[in-house]
């Protein structure tokens, strides 16, 4: 995957292409393009964006304007895409429930709306290179394979989760041998294969001497791993702190 | 003790200030490399980074080098060369 991560303006597509390659304009003048609820756009490779309408989960192609209908279930809990093998994964739940391990993951192979039901959990995400997926409960994160073997790789504590915001928690390395999760307190490095858990950054590197921790208030988020695997970015969202005086 | 909100500073606090931008470390995007070297990437604040809250990183084109990020409220996307540098700013229409 060449692009990762969201973006988002207006609800509106068009312009995320104009941002990102002023060169290319992207103006798609096929008027059947009337897709209402448009969100969460995600490069999936150099030349296609996924995103989310009412209508469902939409591929589209930047040169072209052709526009797939991926699934015409739109997920609730997240999904995603791999365009190489055209694998769809996502996460639903009925909505008369209001509970998070109620949702259920589906999975498909093609482009067509044949889903299967794999696990119940939340915001899949497939693993590059390897024939497995990462999904969430609201107790653990686990690694599983299409035939139902399951590893639990780490269980989330009060430092982890999902906040209101949907801010993105977790990437996965482009090899498919690690992932980061950012916490509260910090940035971990977890191999998939040992479940080591290494702390790249925490806190304390942030927040300058006249401040108390704001750990409780404070969280690292939305990692993103370099192509060549060997930088994470990420950013930190803090509500209040208290400092000393 | 006081207590201030960073980002939109809307705290009526008796003690201390709200921080500058350039001192808001959330409205800044942070690169760490496997090895714990910690980058920073300070956005330009000629681009008038919004008004307050958080860093919302859109995107990755690794390509090209370049990371993609506003702040919540923003009028538009800033671009930066993370090898470079050099940064680029889009101005959201409507």
């Amino acid at each position: 995957m060449v692009y990762q991560n969201t973006i988002g303006f207006n609800n509106s597509i068009i312009k995320i292409a104009q941002l990102f390659d002023a060169s290319n304009i992207w103006i798609p003048s096929d008027t059947s393009f009337q897709q209402s609820g448009v969100r969460m756009p995600i490069w999936e490779s150099d030349e296609k964006i996924s995103f989310l309408s009412n209508e469902g989960v939409f591929l589209i192609n930047q040169h072209d304007s052709t526009l797939n209908l991926i699934s015409n279930r739109r997920p609730s809990h997240g999904y995603d895409i791999s365009i190489e093998n055209e694998r769809v994964i996502f996460s639903d739940r009925d909505d008369s429930s209001n509970q998070l391990d109620d949702a259920m993951i589906f999975y498909k192979e093609g482009f067509d709306n044949t889903f299967v039901f794999l696990t119940r959990g939340v915001f899949p995400i497939l693993v590059p290179n390897k024939n497995k997926f990462l999904y969430e409960t609201s107790s653990e994160l686990y690694i599983s394979d299409f035939n139902g073997i399951t590893k639990s790789l780490y269980k989330k504590s009060d430092s982890y989760y999902y906040n209101s915001s949907g801010k993105k928690r977790i990437a996965i390395s482009p090899d498919g041998i690690s992932l980061v999760i950012t916490t509260s307190d910090g940035v971990y490095l977890i191999d998939i294969n040992s479940n080591e858990i290494k702390k790249l950054v925490g806190t304390e590197y942030f927040v300058p001497d006249n401040w108390e921790s704001p750990s409780n208030t404070s969280s690292f988020v939305a990692p993103i791993f370099s192509s060549d695997g060997t930088k994470i970015f990420f950013s930190i969202t803090l509500n209040e702190v208290n400092f000393k005086c | 003790m006081g207590t201030f909100f960073l980002g939109g500073c809307l705290a009526d606090f008796s003690i201390g200030s709200c921080p500058p931008p350039e001192d808001d470390i959330t409205r800044r995007v942070y690169s760490v490399s496997l090895n714990e070297e910690i980058e920073t990437i300070e956005p330009d604040w000629k681009y008038h980074f919004g008004s307050g809250d958080n860093v919302k990183m859109h995107g990755i084109d690794s390509l090209r080098n370049y990371i993609y990020f506003s702040d919540d409220n923003s009028y538009g996307i800033i671009r930066v060369n993370y090898e470079t540098k050099k940064q680029s700013f889009y101005q959201i229409e409507g």
